[in-house]
């Protein structure tokens, strides 16, 4: 590995004031499950690499109205939380199925989030929760809405010098169910092939949806809101509509041609894992 | 730079290059060799150790981050005399064959059964499948593991 310099700041404001200083020669570690290997390929040659890790105001875990996460929150805490399976179980669905147990020890909410890589599971979990992105910087927070916070693959909407603080959920209404649906291909550990997290909320009485999310991962360069699903709200999602949504969600995805392969066959995994999702989300709203 | 952390129970404080990985410092610099080197990406298992209790993979974390950890390697699990029931069971089980993966296999059947005292076959096969073994094709692997959940009464 390149030599380099290290810092671990012990504050937010110590964190950005350095990183805002130094400039591109700064490069940014959560848990380091990701960066470490990039710093190892050459893929970053930074001078200093600030390590986030020791910012305790950065690590807690709270539920008040919503769910709000420390961006140094581990993916496998988010797993495990009884408090986020109870009142989140589509964040912690999602989170379970990241990688392996040693990556989601260490990889961070955070790092995941800001990391902005479009072949992975809690950005997707996220964006159908409607979560709301932290963002610190020398001058204060700012919140980012995160369907608003990817510009492209790897890249957000991040200001030279800032860095993603947490990232805030909404809390679910009654009678919502999630789902999150990952295909691989070889190993269930293996990098999602495509992706989709559903987010439905239903009228008891009727059974009518109120309110249908569908978000789509590995479906382009960054998670795809399926407008289709709008055609579910106001009425009883039976199993021919959500096929249907389902194949127009499809056609709204970007998916690239990569070794887990081509784009037709990714937008045919696109329309099973959307209506797998949506079928289980609606079981489990309606439960 | 310099840091401080417990490795296999003893208290260390080491000048270190910041580029310093884990696992070079546990092979390179404290020449313990028992975790292995692999893929460098996190996706293998071969340098599995305990940080704290959870299993983390040595090669994608820097020396820095486990500034105070408690780490455990194969070498501080294993007995001065005889094996650690976990090692005995992959004896008895044919849990391995080339063995280049087993330190980090047997790292982390001790997370799973210190996270999880009685897992179920569907458990121990999510959790031990993230670490990659090319030789037994994991039968042995499961059979050991659930060989010693059942001594884990004996030892806890």
């Amino acid at each position: 590995m390149r030599p380099f310099e290290y810092i671990r700041p012990a504050s937010v404001a110590e964190a950005v004031g350095v990183i805002s200083e130094r400039g591109e020669d700064a490069f940014v570690l959560g848990g380091g499950s990701a960066a470490v290997v990039m710093l190892r390929l050459g893929v970053v040659r930074p001078e200093l690499v600030v390590d986030l890790g020791g910012i305790e105001e950065m690590r807690g875990l709270s539920r008040n109205g919503g769910l709000r996460i420390g961006a140094l929150v581990s993916i496998r805490s988010l797993e495990l939380d009884d408090g986020v399976r109870g009142a989140y179980p589509l964040l912690a669905e999602a989170a379970s199925q990241v990688a392996n147990v040693r990556v989601r020890n260490v990889a961070t909410v955070g790092g995941a989030v800001a990391y902005g890589e479009p072949q992975t599971d809690t950005p997707t979990a996220l964006t159908a929760s409607g979560a709301v992105v932290r963002v610190a910087g020398v001058s204060g927070e700012r919140s980012v809405p995160i369907s608003e916070f990817y510009v492209g693959p790897y890249e957000t909407v991040l200001e030279q010098g800032e860095i993603v603080s947490g990232i805030d959920v909404p809390e679910e209404p009654p009678h919502t169910g999630g789902c999150h649906v990952k295909f691989t291909v070889g190993s269930p550990e293996n990098k999602p092939v495509a992706n989709a997290s559903a987010l439905v909320t239903v009228d008891p009485p009727s059974g009518t949806c109120v309110s249908a999310r569908v978000v789509m991962g590995a479906a382009g360069p960054v998670p795809v809101v399926a407008n289709a699903a709008g055609a579910l709200v106001g009425i009883e999602a039976t199993p021919e509509r959500i096929a249907d949504v389902a194949a127009e969600a499809a056609e709204e995805a970007d998916p690239m041609e990569d070794l887990r392969g081509p784009e037709w066959y990714k937008r045919r995994i696109l329309r099973i894992v959307v209506e797998r999702a949506l079928t289980c989300a609606l079981q489990r709203a309606r439960t | 730079m310099n840091v401080t952390l417990t490795v296999n129970g003893e208290t260390l404080s080491l000048d270190v290059p910041p580029s310093t990985t884990l696992l070079d410092l546990l092979r390179d610099r404290l020449g313990l060799h028992g975790t292995k080197e692999y893929c460098h990406s996190g996706v293998c298992g071969a340098c599995t150790v305990l940080a704290n209790g959870r299993a983390v993979s040595s090669c994608s974390m820097l020396a820095g981050q486990v500034d105070g950890a408690d780490v455990l390697t194969i070498e501080g699990l294993t007995p001065d005399e005889g094996l650690h029931p976990i090692q005995q069971a992959f004896v008895d089980n044919f849990g391995l064959q080339c063995g280049y993966c087993t330190p980090g296999m047997i790292l982390l059947a001790k997370a799973l059964l210190d996270e999880n005292p009685s897992p179920t076959r569907e458990e121990i096969i999510r959790y031990m499948g993230g670490n990659i073994c090319r030789c037994t094709g994991y039968a042995g692997i499961l059979r050991s593991v659930e060989a010693a959940v059942k001594e884990r009464r004996s030892w806890s």
